[in-house]
Order: structure tokens, then C-alpha cells, then sequence
């Protein structure tokens, strides 16, 4: 009896072993793969069409089906090297059948273990199964024999399979184990076949153990499901089939293309080890390959494995992505080779292919693409696309190159800015005059969005390869408010900038409130927007600056949380800010031309940033809160200036105004001391602006306010009818940059009825008004503290204060009580005089002469440093002070001076406001005190005790008494002689 | 009764709190409470050494040293900021305002102990408006 196996497809299925002198089985199904008759080798193939030619199941002579496959014709020309089944004997009955297979039994240990089966055949018995898989005769019991595998595939076996026995791993373990076992034959038969094609090529041991040892250490699998292993297994069959098929193609390349199939199995980190020169050699020529195989329109597909494919170039462009993104994210950690990586895909590849050159760079970014499916479904950042991984990639290289410029190269000789972080000697700081032109090449990008009651205002950039640069193109989006429909929206899209490629520019966003926005990496290269431009494009969203915002998450940008300027250091060091030191004062480091479309220039000097840097570290650690939020205001101009040395944008102009007239109002509310130099204001002042633009643009906005009246009281008609320039910047600098559909609008311009005074106080009739004219007419005593006026909780509170027709009265005339006490027993005592309040300065004289009604000085008169006083004061009573006990004009009875019979002195002391203050800034500041009142303890029944604060800083006094009367005034505690 | 003991019977307390200003200097504010129309005469009216000594406690003893107000041209009125308070021989007291009605009776002795304490604690540091 002899041996015998079963053959794939055969019609008489089982031959014997007789005359084959060697054969190999299929690992899972158990038919024969391989046998060797007469010396010829013959393998299996499935039915399957290559290239456009059918070729038909059966078991081929091996060597002239591999030249086959690389210049095949037709089909017909295979048929000579079928195997001729007649060279085989059939098995009879008794004869010996052998199967074996791979053992894949958990848990799974017993790799590089065959199952051997054999039985004796009986040709009445069936051997296949309606499926065509070999029937193994029941109660056969398998002899498990070894297989010699080479160490890397054994040692990759051995670390992989404990991932699938862990809990966490929930697919099918033993398709997994399966899987895992073919990989591990494939590592075993790419170090038996296909290495050794690459044993001409100088160095390449190296690298083969290099790729050895990852397989045998390396964390090829971090928690795989099925389908990880599964395409790794793929990958690996893809490689060894095609290098295995396309051998005699192989044997017959140079070194590169050599270095192509070898490195395309390679790890990132092997290929590190790469010589750049090799690297470089390498992308260059996949991407010729990859041009090739897309012009002749090939089709790139790999077979599976037992399958074969017969174009070379195919093979290579399918995978030319995969290993591109390989050879780039090699150099991402090998600091020695980004310059020069990064240099040389600027290079030009291709002249002439298109309209204009192409870079090497522009060149892999077209080879690759993105999953636009994954894109859409998970979005730009989580899809897996190779265009991303490639752009990312040589950020990643960027980031650790000269052409950033916060990186810290071992070239430099010098160290980083120590203010900005910024290493002078990187590339586009040396080079900043050849590559930054505000008009030309700005360094930053201002997104904008406004949104006005008829249309929204979008500003957004688009970019573009051109030759060896980048093109910007701003784009000015107006979206017509959908109450307006026949209007339809409009783009505006013109140059903004052409860009050396790995240029770093700045992103700003700014809101309609006068806030700039600024990422903490304001620092980002143009082929990293080119790439976030076109990625945002394929998501079809519209264009807003909240798109870019969530492509620009793998950069870190967090232009949402910034608030405010948080980091200019970069725009400072390429603008002439960097320099200010080495510059004469006179020397202006800003001209800013065509300010607000205008024909006139503002500019400011080295001597005045000089001043104010200056003033920034001698005022650092001043604990006054005015003085530190003069500092940031001043700062945050600072950051304008730097800006607009390098941008025009309307937008950020106009902030700089305002920042500018902050700055001027600040500054004059501070101690004199605090102030900025006269002549540093002088300069800043120049950027507040032409007052009649201002007007322009407030009469804009108020026109399109929705639902506002016109009318004298109006908030429209007050502002027509200030003609004071300073007074209408206020009014700009308040209600410009409030919302349109903010509530403020119609609360200023609510009609309501409110008392009209004496100077003393006194109620003297009523009139009409809005508390647009409580902002502008009762509270201009305050104009110069915006921060206080343009409080709407001071506005109400003026409105409250005014309504009362005794708390102006208390403040500027006095209370004056005349009665008799009723005494204990009943009876009444002796007239008694009860004066109280009289608060105003400008009501409170010298004596002699004694003037009827008149407040006079007494004595013991202190003054505080903000010009608060208390002292005694008395009062000459009238003909209309009557003593309830004479019926006639109250006297005196214990004064024996004539002259003072009809003088009463208040007994307690009074505490005055300052006498520099009008009767309208004390009304004002009594407002003011009362808006931002805490409420204090106190034991009286049915009484209220507040404690306020002026404007000034002066502690106000708030007394609400058991008589439901209001007491606002100066608290005496707080005036100290000259404190 | 000690001072204490008197002090306690009107409910009164006297308390340094520390008040900021708005330039962020910290200073302290003497603070008189409790004891009813107390409260607002001296936390308010009569919180200054000066005026408590030279308004307030001169009359007192010029009072219990058996003379009749007034002194010199000044009469029997304290005033106060929501009631009038006049001195008499033998207390203070605190008149409603346009009704004359009693509010609230002082006995001068316990008055001059309170004064005395407000006027002593007032001199005591850190003084009033002390920066801390």
C-alpha cells in the first residue's frame, strides 16, 4: 500500500505520493499546496482574472508561471505548464491518505505544530463534503508533529497570543489564533524567500534584523479585535505574495526599487535607521512609480494570498501611501535629518506636469488622499486618512526644524528671546523681511464674524498650491438675514498673502465686542491651513471660523477660551516691536496708512513703546486695581501695535482706537502720579481716531437697530444731538459695541416720569425723560469714569434717587426738625432744633455775614487726600423757622452775641463731599455709591445700613431710617486728615 | 455694675472690622452696635475722639456735675442722625423727630459709662482708617 493526499479540484481527488518527491499542505484545508515531481515544482492557483486575462484553477509549473506574471500575454501561454494528472496514480482502496493542517487548539500553545492525520482509503467511503472541505473519518486521532520556523515567527507568535486569551479580547479566538498563525508563517517564509532577494543591496542585514527584531519584540498589537489581526495578516500576505511573485522582477531592479519592497514591511521606527538620502531617493521614486501606475491605469490591486497579481507598478503605487506615510513619520523624531527632510520637499518634482511646478511636498500631498466616507462620518480629526496622517506628520517634523520658531535647535549659537520664547536665529526670523509684508504676506489671518440685524458678516480664507509657495485668499461671506430673502449672499474672495511653504502664521478672531481672540499657539504653518482648508471643504460646512476651530484641536488651539490676547509673542518678534531697543526714539516703529480707508497716517515711536514698556514693569506690581487694569488695556494695546504693524484689517483698527481712548481714560482717572508721560498720551491719542468716522459708523448701527424710536429723548435723537467730539466718542465707545438684540436698547429709551430740582435739592415739577438722558445729561459730571457711567445699574439707580423728593434735599438743603420733646413726664420741654445732612460743599460758607438760610463753617474742619471733609457746621434759620413755643421766627436763647441770635449749631459733626465736586458729580457719585451698596448689620428697628463706594474710592454712608428716609453721604470715618 | 455688665444690659458692641478699599488697602473700621438709637448716635454721628470728647462727654460731666444745660452757647440737643437726642439731669433721651415722643430712655450714668467705653475704644489701635 502506498501513501497518498488529496489534491484541490482534481477529478479523481486522491493520488498517491508515488513520484512526488516532495509536496507541502494547504496550513487550514489539508489539500496539497505545493509538490515536486520530476524536480518541477508545481503550485496551486484559484480561478481568477489578472490583469484582464482568465486564468484557470490548477496546479502550475512555478517558475513559468512567475515570468508569466511578469510578462504575461494570454492565458493559452500557462496551458503547457498545467500539471498533467496522468504523472499522478490514483490512491486504491488500502492505501495510506495524509492530511495535515495547522494545530489550533487553546490555548493555542501548540503553534508550529501540525495535525497529521491518516486513514486507510476506501473509495466507497466520501471525502469531501457538499462544501468541498476534506471529511477527517471520525474517531482519527491527529499525530502532532513540530515545525521549524525561524525565531522572529515563532517569537511573534509566542507575544500575540496571550492578547486573545486576555478577557478583553471578544471575537472568535480561534479564527484570531488562526490568523495570528498565518502571520507568523508569513514572517517565517518572507525571512525564507524574500529576503534574501535583497541580499545584494549594501547594508540591508542591517535593516532586515532590524524588522526582525520588531517582529520579535516590538508592540505590534495594542488590544487588537479580530479585524486588526486579520489586516495585519493581510499586509504581510500582501508583501510576501507580491515580492514572492514578482521575484524575477525583483531580482532584476536596482537597489532602490529593492529598498522599496523591503521597506514597505518596515516599521517607522526601522526605517528611522534609514539614511536620509535613502529616504528621500525613496519618496522620490514611489512617487514616479505611483504616477506611472496611475497614468497607465492600472488597477492597484493586491490578490490574497495564493493569488497573484502581474503589475509591478500597481503593487508598488498600492503601497506607495502606507509606506510614504512610514518614511515621513520616521524623520518626525531623528532632530538630524527635519531641516534638510524638509528642505528637499520643497524641492521641485515635477516641471511643467500641470499649469506650474510642483514641489515635492505638493507632489505626496496629491498621492495621498483622505477617507472623504471617514470624514464625513467621523469627522476631520478622527477619520484615519492618509493626506492627514502626511500633513500631520511633517508638522510633527516642522515642529523640531529651524522653520519653527520656538524650537531650540543644536545649530543655534544664540538663546531664545527670553520675553517672547523666539530663537532669533530661526529661519523666518532671520528671513523676516524676505517673507512678511503686510500687504503682501501678512503674518496674521483675522477671522471675523459680524452679525448685523440684516446680514452676517463671515471672514474666512481659502489657500492654494502655486509653483513653490502657498496662495491666501481672504474671503468676505455676506449671508443676507433670511428676512430679507431677494438678496442673496455674496463672496468676495481676493489675494491676501502668497507663502513659503512652512511659513508660520497667526490666527485672531475677534467678536463684535471689542475683545480679540488669539490662540495660545498663534503660530501655525500654511501647509497646515492649506491642508484644514481643503479638509473643511470636503465636509461641505459653511465657512466659519468654528470649522477651523475644530481642525485646529490636533495643533492645541483653544480660541474659545482665550478671552483675550494671550499670547503675541510671536507677532511681536517679527514686527518692528522686536527691535524697539536698538531703534532711536524718534524712530517710528508703526505707520499706519490708509487708517479706517482714510487717507492719513497714524504711527507711533520707538521712544513711546520704550516708555510704556517701561511703565509695564515699574507699575508690575502695583496692588491698585485701576492701575492693573490700566496695565492689561495697555498691554492689549501693545498686542494692537504689533499687529497692526503687520496686518490691515479694518476691524483690528478700530479696536486699536477704542483700545487707544481706553487707554486715555484710563490713564486720567489714575493718580497723577500713575499717569502715562504726556507725551506717550500724545501719541496714543493719534489712534483714537477721526471722530467723524466714529459718528458714521454709530449712526450705521443705530439705523439698524430693530424696533428703536426717534425722538428728542431717544437714544437715536440724544445721540444727534451731541455735537461735542469727546462726548460723541463716549457715546460710541458705550453703545457701539453692544449687542442689536440686546435689552439695553429699549430699557434707554423707556419714557418715564421724573422729578425736576433746585439747586438745593428741592422738588420743584416733573417732567418727561429716558434714562438715555439720565446716561447723557445726569451722569456727564462722571464722563471721564466710563467704567461708572456706562454701568446701566447706575443709571437705574440715578432714576430711583431722583424719583424721591427728599434724598437730594437731605444732601443739598439739610432737614431741619423744630419742636418740643415731650418730656418724661408728660409735659413738653424746651424748643429743640434738630439739623441734619447738608452735604454739599458749594451750600456751606465762611462767616461773617450771617445770611438767612445760609450754612456756615464752624470749626474743627479736616480734609482726606481725595478732598472729603467733616467738621462742625451751623445754620442762620430763617423767618419761615418758626419756634413752636413763640409762634415767631425761632432765636437763639442762649447766644449773647446780636449778631448770631438766629445761629443754630448742628451738633454732630457733617461729613461734606469734595468742594471740587459740582451739585451734578455729587448727584452723580451718590448714584454711583448707591449701585454698588453692601448692606451692613444694624440692631434699629426697621432701619437699613449700607456701606458704598464713590467713584473716587471714598466710602459712602447709606442710611434707610426708621422714617423711610434715604441718607446718602460721605462717611466720616474714612476722612482722615490728609489720608 | 462694671462697664461690661452695663454694656451687655443694652446689647451693645464694640467691634474693629477690616473694610477694603477700593485701591485694595485694607483699613479698619470701629464699629458701635446694638443698644437701639445708641447704635446710630455713636456708630454714625459721634464717631470721632474729638466730637465725642468735646460734644459729648464735656456736656455729660458738666451735667452730672450739677449744672443745668446749656454750656456756653450749645444747647441740650446731641441730635442724631434719625432721632434728636437731648441731654437731661438725669438721662438721655431720644426723641422722635417732628412728634418729640420719647424713643428711648439712657439713664446719664449708664450714657457717660457707654460714651466713656465708645470713647476709649475709638483711642485704643489700631485707631480708626489704620491701614492693616
Amino acid at each position: 500500500m502506498a501513501n497518498a493526499f488529496i489534491l484541490f479540484n482534481a477529478t479523481q481527488t486522491v493520488k498517491q505520493t508515488t513520484g512526488v518527491s516532495d509536496y507541502t499542505f494547504h496550513n487550514k484545508s489539508g489539500f496539497i499546496a505545493t509538490l515536486v515531481i520530476n524536480g518541477i515544482k508545481y503550485t496551486h492557483t484559484f480561478t481568477q482574472t489578472v490583469g484582464g486575462v482568465n486564468v484557470t484553477a490548477g496546479y502550475y509549473q512555478e517558475i513559468p508561471f512567475l515570468k508569466w506574471l511578469v510578462n504575461k500575454t494570454i492565458a493559452t501561454d500557462l496551458t503547457p505548464y498545467v500539471l498533467d494528472m496522468g504523472k499522478l496514480v490514483d490512491a486504491v482502496k488500502g492505501d495510506t491518505v495524509l492530511v495535515e493542517t495547522l494545530r489550533i487548539v487553546t490555548p493555542y500553545t501548540d503553534f508550529c505544530k501540525l495535525n497529521q492525520y491518516s486513514w486507510n482509503y476506501n473509495p466507497a467511503i466520501k471525502i469531501l463534503d457538499d462544501q468541498g472541505n476534506i471529511i477527517i473519518p471520525p474517531g482519527t486521532q491527529p499525530t502532532i508533529m513540530p515545525v521549524s520556523l525561524v525565531v522572529p515567527a515563532l517569537s511573534f507568535y509566542s507575544n500575540s497570543i496571550p492578547l486573545i486569551n486576555s478577557p478583553d479580547f471578544t471575537d472568535n479566538k480561534d479564527d484570531a489564533a488562526y490568523s495570528l498563525a498565518l502571520c507568523a508563517l508569513l514572517i517565517d517564509r518572507i525571512n525564507v524567500d524574500v529576503f534574501p532577494l535583497f541580499n545584494s543591496v549594501p547594508g540591508l542585514a542591517t535593516y532586515i534584523l532590524n524588522q526582525n527584531a520588531y517582529w520579535q519584540t516590538g508592540t505590534i498589537f495594542n488590544q487588537p479585535t479580530y479585524e486588526d489581526i486579520l489586516q495585519y495578516e493581510e499586509s504581510l500576505a500582501n508583501y510576501y505574495n507580491a515580492t514572492y511573485s514578482n521575484q524575477y522582477y525583483i531580482t532584476a531592479q536596482n537597489d532602490s526599487n529593492k529598498f522599496i519592497w523591503l521597506a514597505s514591511v518596515l516599521s517607522p521606527s526601522a526605517l528611522a535607521v534609514f539614511p536620509l538620502d535613502t529616504k528621500i531617493a525613496l519618496l522620490n521614486q514611489l512617487l514616479d512609480v505611483m504616477s506611472q501606475a496611475k497614468t497607465s491605469a492600472v488597477a492597484a490591486a493586491i490578490s490574497p494570498i495564493g493569488n497573484v497579481v502581474n503589475n509591478p507598478f500597481a503593487k508598488i503605487a498600492a503601497i506607495g501611501p502606507a509606506l510614504i506615510l512610514n518614511l515621513t513619520a520616521s524623520v518626525v523624531d531623528v532632530p538630524t535629518q527635519t531641516d534638510s527632510f524638509l528642505n528637499s520637499l520643497l524641492k521641485t518634482k515635477y516641471t511643467n506636469t500641470f499649469s506650474a511646478d510642483q514641489t515635492v511636498y505638493e507632489a505626496l500631498y496629491d498621492a495621498l488622499s483622505d477617507n472623504n466616507i471617514g470624514i464625513l462620518t467621523l469627522g476631520a480629526i478622527n477619520a484615519n486618512n492618509n493626506r492627514k496622517q502626511f500633513v500631520l506628520s511633517v508638522y510633527g517634523i516642522w515642529k523640531s526644524s529651524k522653520y519653527y520658531p520656538y524650537y531650540n535647535s543644536p545649530n543655534y549659537t544664540q538663546p531664545a528671546n527670553p520675553s517672547t520664547g523666539v530663537f532669533p536665529e530661526a529661519f523666518f526670523i532671520t528671513n523676516k523681511g524676505t517673507y512678511y509684508n503686510n500687504k503682501t504676506a501678512s503674518a496674521t489671518l483675522n477671522y471675523n464674524s459680524v452679525t448685523t440685524s440684516f446680514a452676517t458678516y463671515v471672514v474666512n480664507y481659502q489657500y492654494e498650491f502655486n509653483n513653490l509657495q502657498i496662495k491666501a485668499y481672504k474671503v468676505d461671506t455676506e449671508t443676507n438675514n433670511k428676512d430679507n430673502p431677494l438678496a442673496n449672499g455674496s463672496q468676495l474672495p481676493t489675494l491676501y498673502g502668497t507663502y513659503h511653504l512652512y511659513q508660520p502664521l497667526s490666527l485672531i478672531g475677534y467678536t463684535q465686542n471689542p475683545v480679540v481672540h488669539l490662540p495660545k499657539t498663534s503660530c501655525i504653518p500654511v501647509f497646515y491651513l492649506l491642508y484644514a482648508y481643503e479638509a473643511k471643504a470636503i465636509q461641505d460646512f459653511d465657512i466659519g471660523i468654528m470649522d477651523f476651530i475644530e481642525l485646529g484641536i490636533n495643533l492645541g488651539l483653544n480660541l474659545t477660551g482665550a478671552g483675550e490676547i494671550t499670547d503675541l509673542s510671536y507677532l511681536s518678534e517679527i514686527s518692528e516691536l522686536a527691535e524697539v531697543e536698538t531703534l532711536a526714539d524718534s524712530t517710528p516703529i508703526l505707520n499706519w496708512e490708509n487708517f479706517l480707508g482714510l487717507n492719513r497716517t497714524v504711527m507711533i515711536t520707538a521712544g513711546s513703546v520704550n516708555a510704556i514698556t517701561q511703565y509695564l514693569a515699574q507699575e508690575a506690581g502695583n496692588a491698585d486695581p485701576d492701575v492693573q487694569a490700566f496695565l492689561k488695556t495697555l498691554n492689549e494695546f501693545l498686542g494692537i501695535i504689533a499687529l497692526g504693524t503687520l496686518a490691515i484689517d479694518a476691524t483690528a483698527q478700530i479696536i486699536s482706537s477704542f483700545k487707544a481712548q481706553q487707554i486715555i481714560e484710563e490713564s486720567a482717572s489714575l493718580d497723577e502720579s500713575d499717569q502715562l508721560p504726556s507725551d506717550v498720551r500724545e501719541e496714543i491719542e493719534e489712534f483714537v481716531g477721526n471722530i467723524s468716522e466714529l459718528v458714521d459708523l454709530m449712526n450705521t448701527k443705530l439705523l439698524e437697530l430693530p424696533n428703536i424710536p426717534s425722538g428728542s429723548n431717544t437714544i437715536i435723537g440724544k445721540f444727534a444731538q451731541i455735537t461735542d467730539a469727546q462726548e460723541q466718542l463716549n457715546f460710541f465707545n458705550y453703545f457701539y459695541f453692544i449687542d442689536d438684540d440686546d435689552p439695553l436698547w429699549l430699557e434707554y429709551n423707556e419714557i418715564y416720569t421724573a422729578n425736576t430740582f433746585s439747586d438745593d435739592g428741592i422738588v420743584i415739577g416733573t417732567t418727561q425723560k429716558t434714562l438715555i438722558d439720565v446716561w447723557a445729561t445726569d451722569l456727564y459730571a462722571i464722563n471721564n469714569i466710563p467704567a461708572a457711567r456706562n454701568d446701566f445699574t447706575v443709571v437705574q439707580s440715578f432714576q430711583f434717587l431722583e424719583k424721591s423728593d427728599q434724598i437730594f434735599k437731605h444732601v443739598f438743603f439739610g432737614d431741619i426738625a423744630i419742636d418740643r420733646p415731650i418730656l418724661a413726664n408728660g409735659s413738653l420741654g424746651n424748643t429743640s432744633v434738630d439739623l441734619s445732612g447738608m452735604h454739599n460743599p458749594s451750600k456751606i460758607t465762611t462767616v461773617p455775614p450771617y445770611i438767612e438760610g445760609q450754612w456756615n463753617f464752624k470749626g474743627n474742619f479736616v480734609e482726606n487726600k481725595l478732598g472729603y471733609g467733616k467738621g462742625k457746621i451751623e445754620r442762620c434759620m430763617t423767618a419761615n423757622d418758626i419756634d413752636p413755643a413763640t409762634g415767631e421766627r425761632w432765636v437763639n436763647p442762649f447766644e449773647t452775641d446780636p449778631a448770631r441770635k438766629y445761629m443754630k449749631t448742628k451738633s454732630d459733626p457733617t461729613a461734606i463731599w469734595p468742594s471740587s465736586y459740582s451739585t451734578q458729580r455729587i448727584r452723580a457719585e451718590m448714584a454711583v455709591s448707591f449701585a454698588n451698596k453692601v448692606q451692613k448689620t444694624t440692631t434699629v428697628p426697621n432701619a437699613l445700613l449700607y456701606s458704598g463706594t464713590a467713584s473716587d474710592g471714598q466710602i459712602i454712608t447709606i442710611y434707610f431710617d426708621q422714617y423711610e428716609k434715604w441718607s446718602i453721604y460721605p462717611n466720616n470715618k474714612f476722612i482722615i486728615q490728609n489720608q | 455694675m462694671s462697664v461690661k455688665d452695663i454694656l451687655n444690659s443694652y446689647g451693645i458692641q464694640m467691634r474693629n472690622e477690616i473694610v477694603t478699599l477700593r485701591s485694595g488697602t485694607k483699613v479698619v473700621d470701629k464699629v458701635f452696635s446694638g443698644g437701639q438709637f445708641l447704635e446710630p448716635f455713636f456708630n454714625l454721628s459721634y464717631n470721632d475722639p474729638d466730637s465725642l470728647s468735646n460734644d459729648i462727654l464735656t456736656m455729660v460731666n458738666y451735667v452730672l456735675g450739677g449744672n443745668d444745660p446749656p454750656l456756653n452757647e450749645i444747647d441740650n440737643t446731641f441730635g442724631g442722625i434719625d432721632s434728636n437726642a437731648i441731654i437731661y439731669d438725669d438721662a438721655v433721651r431720644f426723641h422722635e423727630l417732628g412728634t418729640g415722643k420719647i424713643l428711648q430712655t439712657v439713664p446719664i450714668n449708664d450714657f457717660q459709662t457707654i460714651a466713656n467705653a465708645w470713647n476709649d475704644f475709638l483711642t485704643q489701635q489700631p485707631l480708626d482708617g489704620a491701614n492693616v
